[in-house]
């Protein structure tokens, strides 16, 4: 083990180190190779309504896996929630045991030494002050958000899920293949729901949220409350519009959430299963030239950002769509070597997955979708990565000579997944901020939307 | 029982109206084979005791892993920190029978030889690739899962429920060109491998496989409101999502659900009857008791179109003064529990469901789903149809892409026109989120024509 490979950080937990070890021992005593992953989790949450606290939760949670590799590459793992050293040992047992029953599999292995290790120096992932958190200060600002989003319109009058919470992980992974990382961080949180009531009875509700690895870093509880209160309003006196098709603005909030299904539809375990459209498609012009994405995980303080993936794989950051071309899939161990792709760092999914943002202002959208739909909300699960096939419920506005006109709801989008992609024509300079998955505002061709 | 009484002790020692303990201890096995062989194999333990005091509206909340009594105690002292009163007394805990005993696990997969489960998994496998040359890949999984839970409360209930889990699903792949589709299927409950002789492999196969090869020569879906007709079990999920969530006492108590204060009121089509029941034997949703300790039962939502109650927790009951319907479940020890549906279902109507369809120019006819959500507030909700055939001229026609189909669910209630007589329960395959927490349910649903929902389509 070189000394690149070890980050003894800080809070390094020499017992846990032990129980590493005495998993290993199990492992290569039975001839077998294999990897052990373990974390320990400590974790606060509050819920408020109406000015007052409903709930508190606290817990340290702790668990590891162990995997095991027999013979002929034959894969199994177990799993426990009790860190300790007869766990340890217990947990390298079940899973040299289990693997005597899979069959032999040339892809499985572990990652080589010089693709693992620690990237990217102080990705200021801990906040130093988690251990003095005072929790009090969450709740009011939970509380104060609530306030604030009661203050926006006086038919906004009820709670619903509004809170604040808390949380500082430590993760180790060690193979038999002389790797050992371990990686700690922290988040902060707070969030408002809101219900707002018309005159008629109609309910809507509105949320919004500020999460950061950082104390200091959240939004205050004012703005997060006002948005949460105008996004419960916003929605009434909607109505629906004829089904069509056309152009649409996508709001950055379902943009991005359209950039994370693209995330699984380049993911390894998809590709060589042939389980999405983009298989095969590598090196192909499969969106427009505006698109470029890539995964960041060494962004300092981003809530993404990681120094290594689950395998101890070094993170790296990856340009997957380059100027419309699919450049990269993203891929753990496994789909490296079953697809010969160059490792990615991608066990356990994407960190900070980012289309790039362009030019164009909110406003600029607006004015060049002309007289079209925004969509500002998606619901429901209707993707489907192998076909590419695309169906949801959205809510939205009308916008009538690049002014918003009023609000549309009951309405479906539906699209073919590698249409929409080419179909992408202008982005916004707006990207969606403190989250994993980050899109700006964008034009999209390609839609056909349901409606009366 | 005794440290039990110590934990209550401790954590209502600043008071408290109600406080309760959920020890729990699970190990679950899953088998996944792919390409025609063992891909992996897994084995997993966890173990943890939640300690909650309810003071008023008002809920604290600790749990932890290890069980020695200094970490115990020290849950307990974590949870008593929401009441800031004097000691509140706790009475005896008195071993309490369970009134049900609804699981039906007679041949344990965790006692079967891995041989077994392994060619169970080989037949599913070898029919899907034997269904037809287009499918390109199958991958199959069976996982089950020995659950104890030990319930003591603050009112001298102390019970202890063994809870044995199924699971079996199949994904295929299938291509044709440069066209790709997947089907799934999957189903199970709490039950064990005697679940096959009634639902040989082959069988989920076989729909696994005919969905992804459908698909591939599927036309586009339509785009608009129609006339749509659902058939028997699976679509459940409609009820799922457009009222069950609705009525959930959580939300109701607080005035944010699109059902709230509605008690007594006509909300559904005069056809509509729906039951949430707990008591359904094997079912992937029965449970002998809840979480909170409550026996299950059967618990009817909606008669002929009025709204008669809700689904209660412990809490929601007591806050609006009406009986516990043992709907208080959870996640694990992990959370707080929350009301939540078992076996929620549309009852039986007295139409001949091939009536119905005879009685549709145009429409569609919705067989498989995906998954949906609800916005309790408004109401909307939307679900995924996996397979979906188009109806034209009272007859079943091509079938159709995937679409998602979205409605207001006191709207589409209203405008339930026909009910078959051919209620079926759903194969034990459905997991619901809320809050979070994932919940084992069932559904159910006989031919039921809504005569008009928005569907996502692209044509």
């Amino acid at each position: 083990m070189s000394a690149a490979q070890v980050q003894a950080g800080a809070d390094a937990d020499a017992d846990v180190a032990t129980y590493l070890d005495a998993a290993l021992a199990v492992l290569r005593a039975a001839g077998c190779g294999g990897m052990v992953y373990c974390q320990r989790r400590s974790e606060w949450s509050a819920r408020v309504r109406q000015g007052a606290i409903e709930r508190i939760e606290s817990a340290l949670t702790g668990g590891m896996t162990v995997t095991a590799l027999n013979t002929g590459n034959r894969g199994a793992s177990a799993t426990s929630t009790e860190v300790s050293l007869a766990s340890a040992r217990q947990v390298a047992a079940q899973a040299v045991e289990l693997s005597a029953w899979s069959d032999v599999d040339e892809w499985r292995g572990l990652p080589p030494a010089q693709e693992c290790g620690v990237a990217g120096g102080d990705l200021q992932l801990s906040d130093p002050g988690y251990a003095d958190t005072d929790h009090q200060r969450l709740v009011d600002a939970a509380i104060a958000a609530e306030r604030s989003a009661f203050a926006v319109d006086p038919r906004i009058s009820l709670s619903h899920r509004s809170g604040a919470s808390a949380s500082r992980s430590q993760v180790w992974v060690t193979s038999t293949a002389g790797v050992a990382m371990q990686r700690s961080g922290t988040s902060f949180g707070f969030h408002a729901t809101v219900v707002a009531k018309s005159a008629a009875g109609e309910r809507q509700s509105g949320s919004w949220h500020t999460s950061a690895r950082m104390r200091g870093a959240l939004r205050s509880a004012q703005e997060v409350g006002a948005e949460a209160g105008r996004r419960a309003v916003r929605g009434f006196d909607w109505r629906r519009i004829p089904s069509g098709a056309g152009r649409v603005l996508l709001h950055r909030d379902v943009a991005s959430q359209l950039l994370g299904t693209l995330a699984q539809a380049v993911s390894g375990g998809l590709v060589f299963r042939g389980a999405t459209f983009l298989a095969g498609k590598l090196g192909a012009m499969i969106a427009s030239p505006q698109v470029t994405i890539t995964d960041a995980p060494l962004l300092p303080g981003h809530l993404g950002s990681r120094p290594c993936d689950g395998e101890g794989v070094r993170a790296r950051t990856v340009t997957a769509i380059d100027q419309g071309r699919l450049a990269s899939y993203l891929v753990d161990g496994y789909a490296a070597r079953r697809l010969q792709h160059p490792y990615t760092g991608h066990e356990g999914g994407v960190s900070n997955w980012q289309l790039q943002p362009g030019q164009a202002s909110f406003e600029d959208l607006l004015h060049e979708l002309g007289t079209g739909l925004l969509v500002s909300g998606f619901q429901g699960f209707g993707v489907d990565l192998a076909s590419g096939s695309f169906s949801k419920g959205i809510t939205g506005f009308w916008v009538e000579q690049g002014r918003i006109s009023h609000p549309v709801q009951e309405v479906t989008v539906a699209g073919s997944l590698p249409q929409l992609l080419m179909g992408i024509r202008t982005l916004g300079n707006d990207p969606l901020e403190q989250t994993r998955v980050s899109a700006p505002s964008l034009i999209i061709d390609g839609f056909t939307v349901g409606g009366t | 029982m005794s440290l039990a009484a110590q934990l209550l002790e401790t954590a209502l020692s600043r008071g408290g109206d109600h406080a309760d303990i959920f020890a729990q201890q699970a190990s679950s096995r899953s088998l996944s084979f792919e390409e025609g062989k063992v891909k992996s194999a897994h084995q997993s333990a966890s173990q943890g005791i939640g300690i909650r005091v309810v003071v008023g509206e008002a809920t604290g909340y600790a749990y932890c892993e290890i069980f020695d009594e200094a970490t115990l105690l020290a849950t307990a002292r974590r949870a008593s920190q929401i009441a800031h009163g004097q000691a509140a007394p706790s009475a005896m805990l008195v071993g309490t029978g369970l009134r049900h005993d609804l699981y039906r696990a007679e041949h344990a997969p965790a006692a079967a030889p891995m041989a077994e489960r392994v060619a169970l998994l080989r037949r599913m496998s070898e029919h899907a690739y034997a269904h037809d040359p287009q499918v390109q890949w199958v991958s199959c999984q069976l996982a089950d899962q020995d659950e104890t839970v030990t319930i003591a409360t603050s009112d001298g209930v102390y019970a202890t429920d063994h809870r044995p889990m199924l699971r079996v699903s199949v994904a295929v792949h299938a291509r044709s060109g440069a066209r790709r589709e997947s089907g799934s299927a999957g189903g199970g409950g709490r039950l064990g491998l005697e679940y096959f002789t009634t639902h040989p492999p082959e069988e989920l196969a076989a729909k696994a496989a005919r969905q992804a090869v459908t698909l591939l020569t599927a036309v586009p879906c339509p785009a608009g409101q129609m006339p749509v007709v659902l058939a028997p079990a699976s679509s459940g999920i409609l009820i799922h999502e457009a009222v069950g969530h609705g009525l959930e006492a959580d939300f109701n108590r607080i005035g944010v659900s699109a059902y709230s204060g509605q008690i007594g009121a006509m909300v559904a089509s005069p056809l509509v009857t729906v039951v949430d029941d707990g008591t359904i034997p094997g079912d992937r949703g029965a449970i002998n008791i809840d979480d909170e300790g409550v026996a299950s039962r059967r618990t009817t939502l909606i008669e002929q179109g009025r709204l008669c109650g809700y689904l209660h927790d412990r809490t929601t009951a007591r806050l609006m003064g009406a009986a516990p319907t043992g709907n208080g479940r959870r996640d694990g020890y992990g959370s707080v529990p929350i009301p939540r549906m078992r076996v929620t279902f549309l009852a039986a109507g007295e139409d001949d469901p091939a009536e119905i369809i005879r009685s549709i120019p145009r429409g569609l006819y919705a067989v498989s789903f995906g998954g949906g959500s609800v916005d309790i507030a408004k109401g909307d909700f939307n679900f995924h149809v996996t397979e979906g055939y188009l109806i034209e001229d009272g007859r079943i026609g091509p079938a159709v892409s995937r679409a998602t189909l979205i409605g207001n669910g006191p709207e589409v209630l209203r405008r339930v026109t026909r009910v078959g007589n051919d209620l079926a329960l759903a194969d034990g395959q459905w997991t619901c989120g809320k809050d979070g927490q994932s919940c084992p349910v069932g559904q159910g649903m006989p031919t039921t024509l809504i005569s008009e929902m928005t569907v996502g389509g692209r044509s």
